[in-house]
């Protein structure tokens, strides 16, 4: 017994539902794509390719279940391709801002934090590092990530404490 | 509520301020909680919006699109079987485009054995399935026909259609002006407004928005094709224009009357020789600058 969604009443095969479409999902799932694979080009490569299957399967897609179809199809074109690429990633290390205490001893401290925090990163697994990036960066709920991965709240907080576990244990030892 | 839950409450913002105090007092969590707060101050790469968004439309609407995207994956995989598996009956349905660059002519065999003499900066495309069907073609720019004795015989030009049986004859089809030449055979020109039937040594010039003239021609073949242009009469806007199709330069023109008649011809071969062809007779000058820039002027 499901409800009809009112979205659903738009029909994706239409060029302005389906650019909604991307300018709503189009940078979250890029950077969900990026978590995976770590580079830009690939990432731009995943995120054309879903976009495009989309409209390929405009018809058979209820614009409110497009979005987990997108991630669904990122998700499964990266495993077939790069699962087994080393990854090697690098993320932009945003400067905790309004801090007074910027002696050049704590910003180098803070930068060479910054590469720690990006190797360590790198030895997470990438289900782990996806799902933690998804809530750390991107400010995703549990909720909202289950619904991406297709997997249980309970799958994601294992997945985001296994992160913050491997994190851990990889960033001991920096004096902090 | 053990601590693991508390603390995945916490990074989904759900705590209270106290709750993430007394939180923060287990020394374990405070370690995993600086972190996670660490963590969200990283920023993923900038997203290429723009960019994507083009290549996801190149990729839907393939259409004309003469180069294919780096493609990768699953895309990539179907489109080389699509390719592989479809070619050839692309091929059979494609046009065929001829092209000329600036002073470049060439020659072009059509498949019932008419021939066509494409002139420089041109451009021709016909499909060569269909012409056992209907003999047309399109035309833009300059080119002269052989045609071989069949079915009706068509050059599609922006101002006008030109229909023979089996004849020799040229058509001029650039920006406003149609011109077309009949040396041998009957050639039928239909414009807008009227139909105008050419025999062997017949011509007509068009030019839109003015008026049609009717005019004979004595050789049997267009001086073009002896890599010469010839003008009686002709404006010297018309004669410059000419020169660039033939000549890659830039004409600047200093204080000169456009409307000047010239009647003469200029070679195709020499740059030189053919800017003193036109320069001398209307008492002009000419300077070559470098990056192909001629400038003419008027002797004092």
């Amino acid at each position: 017994m499901t409800e009809k969604d009112p979205q659903d009443k738009k029909d994706i095969c239409q060029e302005q539902h389906y650019n909604a479409l991307y300018k709503a999902h189009g940078q979250a799932l890029w950077n969900f794509a990026y978590y995976k694979c770590g580079n830009a080009d690939d990432a731009n490569d995943l995120v054309q390719e879903a976009f495009v299957k989309l409209w390929n399967n405009c018809r058979k897609v209820s614009f409110s279940k497009a979005r987990s179809f997108l991630y669904t199809v990122t998700n499964n074109s990266f495993l077939n391709a790069v699962a087994h690429k080393k990854v090697v990633l690098n993320y932009r290390s945003n400067q905790t801002s309004g801090i007074d205490k910027q002696s050049p001893e704590y910003l180098l401290e803070e930068k060479e934090y910054g590469k720690k925090l990006n190797a360590a990163l790198n030895t997470l697994t990438e289900a782990q590092r996806t799902a933690f990036l998804m809530n750390r960066i991107d400010g995703k709920k549990y909720k909202e990530i289950a619904e991406e991965l297709d997997i249980s709240i309970k799958a994601v907080e294992k997945r985001i404490s296994q992160a913050l576990m491997g994190l851990k244990k990889n960033l001991e030892g920096f004096n902090k | 509520m053990d601590k693991q839950s508390l603390l995945h409450k916490w990074m989904n913002d759900e705590l209270t301020e106290q709750q993430e105090a007394l939180l923060k007092a287990d020394p374990e969590m405070d370690a995993l909680m600086q972190i996670a707060t660490e963590s969200s101050n990283l920023e993923a790469p900038e997203f290429p919006e723009a960019a994507v968004w083009k290549n996801i439309q190149q990729l839907n609407r393939p259409a004309k699109v003469r180069r294919l995207q780096p493609l990768k994956y699953v895309i990539r995989i179907a489109a080389v079987f699509a390719i592989v598996a479809l070619s050839y009956v692309f091929w059979q349905g494609m046009d065929t485009d001829v092209n000329t660059a600036i002073a470049e002519k060439t020659q072009v065999f059509l498949p019932d054995t008419s021939e066509v003499a494409l002139n420089a900066d041109s451009f021709l495309t016909y499909n060569e399935q269909d012409w056992r069907n209907a003999r047309t073609l399109r035309l833009e720019g300059e080119a002269y026909f052989k045609v071989a004795k069949g079915s009706a015989f068509v050059v599609e030009t922006d101002l006008g259609d030109v229909t023979v049986l089996g004849t020799q004859f040229n058509v001029f089809a650039r920006g406003q002006q149609l011109k077309v030449s009949c040396f041998e055979g009957v050639v039928s020109v239909s414009l807008d407004q009227q139909v105008v039937t050419l025999k062997a040594g017949e011509a007509l010039e068009f030019t839109k928005g003015s008026s049609l003239k009717n005019l004979t021609t004595s050789l049997s073949a267009p001086r073009w094709l002896q890599h010469e242009s010839s003008f009686e009469n002709a404006p010297l806007s018309e004669v410059l224009d000419e020169l660039e199709h033939y000549y890659s330069v830039q004409l600047e023109v200093k204080d000169i009357d456009l409307k000047k008649r010239f009647t003469g011809s200029f070679t195709h071969q020499d740059l030189d020789i053919a800017l003193q062809s036109i320069c001398t007779p209307l008492q002009m000058t000419y300077s070559v600058l470098d990056k192909n820039k001629v400038v003419l002027n008027e002797v004092e």
